[in-house]
């Protein structure tokens, strides 16, 4: 278990600086000159010249790199050019925000995920498991934003139900989680329908059922602790698109995360910023993956052998 | 009593007992496709999808309307006999806007995919074929480029190239390859070890020609199903870059940006919004579908994916 955890480690840091290249490489060199995309080619050479110096982009990329990562790694991402911040900061203020969607959505979507799918497993085959597929194929291909405008429309302006925008009230979260995690919802559904109708067909199930445990009891001890290995995993990887979904659902309803940072930080073309949250986005996921993988080989020792 | 009388009665008995699976078996995609003529709703969505390609090569023609005609006085109009679908904030026609806007979700679909295939496939393939120190550099740049929030990652790089069709297709098609790399990489290494492969390396083939004689062709199935369920991914990132104003621009049509424009007029024109989700879900579902349809066709071990 060590030597496998060692290896995991060592692969995430190769994975890490990994990212901070392509990030860096990304705003850094391809558009050629940040300084022409921030002022967006308005003055004349001189001016930019004397701001590519102040921000230290007259210097060699390789050492500007090197500048990038050491401040990374103290948690310093530079300043925003606009807001003079540190761009660490904003990102932490809006984080809280994003977290407080996040963990909403998560709750919701693996509450109410688990529950359609185990019952869709059990009750396979018959209309009601029909329904709820379909129902969960639906909300697989409607696209967030979509439904985000639409539940504004109707509980927002019509029905007067809930705040559209902001975050003022105790109901403001209502929407966003819904819009952003009914996705989730359906997706999480049809994998846990599909695990525990694995489990299901268990000779341990059938040994179960024969010793007379109650069938509630089978499902929730015997199934769903079998089929929660696999699930473990989805759910860590929808953790990751909840956060690119928050994206677009923040800026729907004019929510300050960090979703919303990014999309205002590239339309004001705030390179510092859109380099902070793109890099805090892929680190955190990094990070979030080792940890399910390492989860993921205490609970299942085969893995833990192939891994090594 | 040769081997063709006994295939030959087996059919027989197999007619006799009523079983139309003869045992004259062509070959691995005739049988997926006579898998999926039985699965219903992935015939439908082969025919949603084949429909749809139709209307956008011959919107010219379907089209009632100019997509950029603009009728100030009918504006923000609801569903009426004139305009089925009702009109948008400048007096356009919507349904001509949302056959015109499939031109552009099929084509991001199309190219962007194509283009993370032909990565997905080199990645993949040097992966699994050389295996060791390429094995382990490819392996960390998919975990790399898989470490981005997808939309996240699609958006910074239209930051960089700017706006455009032509860049949703580069962004979309430059990050969406690994999950076929780490796919192919897979079966390659599975496929190594078969005898053919080894077969044809002990009569001196070149790697190049093993990987496109052997290896390819043999990874082809699974490629056709990550594609399928890809490309209603690539639609929806699509109408999100053009949601945000970062993807197509105007006066082009784009079911992203009509619901973005319809955010605006809320009050006035409810049912604005309606229509372009509906095509965009429509497909998307219509994809899905298939290639759920088309994995359990061609591949039912690639249940998980």
């Amino acid at each position: 278990m060590f030597k496998f955890i060692k290896q995991r480690i060592f692969r995430s840091i190769l994975v890490l600086i990994g990212v901070t290249i392509v990030t860096f490489t990304l705003l850094n060199v391809i558009p050629g000159d940040p300084v022409a995309i921030m002022l967006q080619k308005r003055t004349d050479e001189e001016t930019m010249n004397r701001v590519r110096h102040e921000l230290g982009l007259d210097r060699p990329l390789h050492i500007q790199y090197i500048d990038f990562l050491r401040g990374a790694l103290k948690g310093d991402l530079g300043n925003s050019y606009f807001e003079k911040r540190p761009v660490t900061e904003m990102i932490f203020n809006s984080l809280k925000v994003t977290l407080k969607l996040g963990v909403n959505v998560f709750i919701f979507a693996v509450i109410f995920g688990i529950i359609f799918g185990t019952l869709a497993a059990v009750f396979r085959g018959t209309i009601f498991d029909r329904i709820l597929m379909f129902i969960s194929t639906l909300g697989v291909s409607a696209p967030a934003f979509w439904v985000a405008v639409l539940l504004q429309i109707f509980f927002g302006l019509h029905l007067k139900m809930f705040p559209i925008s902001g975050m003022n009230s105790p109901n403001s979260l209502v929407l966003p989680t819904i819009s952003l995690g009914m996705r989730f919802v359906a997706s999480i559904a049809r994998q846990t329908r599909t695990y525990v109708l694995e489990a299901l067909s268990q000779d341990y199930v059938t040994t179960a059922r024969s010793k007379g445990v109650r069938e509630l009891f089978v499902i929730c001890i015997h199934v769903l602790k079998n089929a929660s290995i696999p699930i473990v995993t989805v759910l860590g990887l929808e953790l990751k698109n909840i956060l690119g979904g928050s994206m677009v659902v923040e800026s729907v309803f004019s929510i300050p995360g960090i979703g919303r940072l990014a999309v205002d930080a590239i339309v004001s073309r705030d390179i510092p910023v859109v380099q902070g949250t793109v890099l805090f986005a892929a680190v955190s996921f990094v990070i979030i993956n080792l940890i399910i993988d390492i989860l993921y080989g205490y609970l299942d020792p085969r893995i833990r052998v192939e891994g090594a | 009593m040769k081997i063709t009388d006994i295939l030959f009665r087996n059919n027989k008995i197999y007619e006799e007992l009523g079983i139309d699976d003869k045992l004259s078996s062509t070959g691995l995609y005739s049988d997926a496709w006579k898998r999926l003529k039985k699965n219903k709703a992935a015939m439908l969505s082969l025919v949603i999808i084949i429909a749809l390609v139709f209307v956008a090569i011959f919107a010219d023609f379907i089209s009632p309307y100019s997509p950029e005609e603009q009728d100030l006085r009918n504006k923000l109009q609801g569903p009426s006999s004139e305009h089925l679908l009702g009109t948008d904030h400048l007096g356009r026609d919507i349904l001509s806007r949302i056959i015109y806007g499939s031109r552009v979700s099929l084509s991001v679909g199309i190219v962007a995919e194509s283009i993370a295939v032909v990565i997905g496939i080199i990645m993949g393939t040097m992966a699994g074929f050389y295996g060791g120190k390429v094995d382990y550099l490819i392996s960390i740049l998919i975990e790399v480029f898989a470490s981005f929030p997808f939309i996240l990652f699609a958006i910074a790089v239209m930051f960089v190239l700017g706006p455009g069709i032509t860049n949703v297709f580069i962004a979309i098609g430059v990050i969406g390859w690994t999950t076929l790399a780490r796919t192919v990489r897979g079966q390659v290494i599975q496929l190594k070890e078969k005898e053919y492969i080894e077969a044809a390396k002990a009569s001196s083939s070149s790697s190049i020609r093993t990987i496109i004689k052997h290896i390819i062709p043999n990874c082809l199935s699974t490629i056709i199903v990550i594609v399928t369920l890809h490309i209603p991914g690539d639609i929806m990132t699509e109408a999100t870059l053009s949601f945000l104003g970062l993807g197509v621009q105007p006066p082009m049509p784009s079911w992203g940006e009509m619901i973005n424009n319809s955010r605006k007029f809320m009050r006035q024109a409810p049912t604005y919004s309606l229509f372009p989700g509906i095509a965009i879900m429509l497909t998307v579902l219509s994809f899905n579908t298939l290639g759920d349809g088309l994995r359990d066709a061609l591949d039912p071990r690639l249940k998980n994916l």
